[in-house]
């Protein structure tokens, strides 16, 4: 196994391994572990895979999860389908800096996205370290949202396009959740930023200390929301992956976010993606 | 409006161009530039104009090589107002990038920038050669074309209908950048101010591009510091768009050559340790290009 760091921040290439293989090797898929806990995003290039291979490595991190949106292959469970086409409506839900899933009470520990078809150029995905982010604050921010909380919402986001009474049911199925805005990385005690694109505002920001008077909450919140928001978009915390055919990303959702480069309409994009269950932010 | 291009390969008469983006950037294959003749030349402005900026591997190209790449695209080559150059050896046109990590210097490169906007005349390009690029310190450029296509329609009607007062100055009083060798008086000595609409017409290809930066940006011309900071933060997330962007790590011998109207670039900053970090810059520019405002169809 050969390992490529690709950026300062975050992501290595790690070639010389076969992903069927590691899903039936109990000493790989350790050794894999411990290069995403390290690195954040590992990236394999051509690996000609089955669902059920992908899915099966994706299982060496924890169990899967579906998506209430997203289509999912028919024979496996776990593997859903983000396939764009001409024919696709004209959503934009990928190309925003987020962490997937926010929206659960507990979002995924990771994913595992294998490029089936892409164009020859464009669509690209980027992520960016959100360890690096909140290690760069200044003190006197890191001060202030050390006790912060924040709700996501998947109603606010996926469903805003959909009709009111949809829109609701969902909502009833995943209620707004909240989350601390600065996480602790359950496996190696790091903090992270915790925000990203489902994120709607503060739950606990208004206090005496924070508010004096009416505009410290208004846009006194959305200003620092919005601060926080934008240290994704900080190149010095990015690594940006060109796909091919073949190729496959395994993310740490809990310290990262990503985006999905929407710069190739009308070509033919078809990722699958495993999504592996994670556990409640603290 | 603005269509959106596609940017495919593309066959010139003595190299060709694949793209590394579909909306910036492409690598220039099969050629060396040091052997650019006047038929190159055309071809290459027009793959710059196209591109927004080029990439070629496995160059290492004289002083004089890079030089004649500038004259192929303007009339003088600039002399910078401040930075350190190769003039000891002959060369008062080559730019210096040196950087140690140990030095702690302050680096003015991680914004979202083009050079020299503060004079009437930016430079129209510019060509990069890295000599000692450790990794990590990786360059971005962002496309303002595009940039000023995605704008909704009243955004583009409010930056149409302004000018950006630029100010050499205020790149340092923004930004913090300097040392003893270049004061703020020095800088203010030089005078290098002017005013640029925000929106201008390409020179060469006649688009519109958004020509704002966050270099040497002093203030939305006439307007108060409350309202310019607001309209300039706007206009500075532009280039933060993932989808304008394209990123470069660069090798020993790598070239880039971008096109400072229609780009603008960012020097991502990396924790080198006590490495070096030395690359060389020659750019051009000419008295008869300077930015004009575009107009739309109908407008006029």
């Amino acid at each position: 196994m050969h390992v490529e760091k690709l950026t300062c921040a975050l992501g290595a290439e790690i070639s010389g391994i076969k992903l069927a293989e590691v899903g039936r090797n109990d000493d790989l898929a350790g050794e894999v572990n411990e290069l995403l806990i390290k690195h954040k995003v590992l990236f394999f290039r051509e690996q000609e895979i089955s669902d059920a291979e992908h899915a099966a490595f994706a299982r060496r991190f924890g169990e899967l999860e579906d998506h209430p949106l997203a289509s999912s292959a028919d024979s496996e469970p776990g593997i859903i389908h983000i396939w764009k086409s001409p024919e696709s409506p004209p959503e934009r839900y990928e190309n925003s800096w987020h962490t997937d899933a926010a929206w659960r009470e507990r979002p995924p520990m990771g994913a595992v996205l294998r490029c089936v078809e892409c164009p020859p150029v464009g669509g690209d995905t980027m992520w960016a370290n959100m360890e690096l982010a909140y290690e760069q604050l200044p003190d006197h921010i890191k001060e202030d949202i050390a006790d912060l909380r924040a709700r996501h919402s998947m109603e606010a986001t996926f469903m805003a396009a959909k009709p009111a009474d949809e829109r609701l049911a969902m909502k009833e199925r995943f209620p707004d959740p909240e989350h601390p805005v600065v996480r602790t990385h359950p496996v190696t005690g790091r903090k992270c930023l915790y925000t990203g694109g489902f994120i709607t505002h503060f739950t606990n920001y208004h206090t005496a200390k924070r508010v004096r008077v009416g505009q410290d909450w208004h846009p006194g919140a959305a200003n620092l929301l919005q601060y926080l928001i934008s240290q994704s978009a900080i190149p010095e915390y990015q690594i940006r992956w060109r796909w091919t055919p073949g190729s496959v990303a395994v993310w740490d959702n809990r310290c990262t976010q990503h985006y999905a480069v929407m710069d190739y309409p009308p070509c033919i994009r078809r990722m699958n993606r495993a999504t592996i269950i994670g556990d409640r932010p603290y | 409006m603005a269509e959106s291009i596609i940017l495919q390969e593309r066959q010139y008469r003595h190299f060709r161009v694949t793209p590394r983006t579909p909306v910036i950037g492409g690598w220039i294959e099969d050629f060396h530039l040091g052997d650019l003749n006047d038929e190159a030349a055309v071809d290459l402005r027009e793959a710059l104009w196209h591109y927004g900026v080029l990439f070629a591997r496995k160059q290492h190209l004289s002083f004089d090589a890079m030089k004649a790449v500038a004259w192929a695209f303007g009339d003088q080559l600039e002399t910078h107002s401040y930075a350190p150059t190769m003039a000891d050896q002959g060369h008062p046109e080559v730019v210096i990038i040196r950087k140690l990590q140990s030095e702690k210097a302050k680096t003015t490169t991680d914004i979202w920038h083009h050079d020299v906007t503060s004079r009437k005349h930016p430079n129209i390009m510019s060509i990069l050669q890295a000599d000692q690029v450790p990794f990590g310190a990786d360059t971005m450029w962002s496309s303002m074309t595009s940039a000023y296509a995605r704008l909704p329609d009243a955004l583009k009607q409010l930056f149409l209908n302004i000018e950006i007062d630029h100010d050499t100055l205020y790149l340092m009083l923004r930004h913090d950048f300097g040392d003893a060798s270049m004061s703020p008086d020095k800088i203010a000595a030089l005078g290098e101010a002017h005013t640029h609409p925000a929106v201008i017409a390409h020179h060469a290809t006649g688009k519109p591009c958004l020509f704002v930066g966050n270099g040497y940006v002093k203030r939305v011309h006439g307007y108060t510091a409350e309202l310019s900071e607001l309209i300039l933060k706007i206009a500075n997330e532009m280039p933060k768009i993932p989808e304008l962007q394209v990123r470069h790590q660069w090798e020993a011998g790598d070239v880039a050559i971008w096109d400072n109207f229609a780009t603008c670039h960012y020097g991502v900053s990396a924790d080198i340790g006590d490495q070096l970090r030395l690359l060389h810059r020659v750019a051009s520019w000419s008295d008869r290009v300077t930015p004009t405002a575009y107009r739309p169809d109908g407008d006029a």
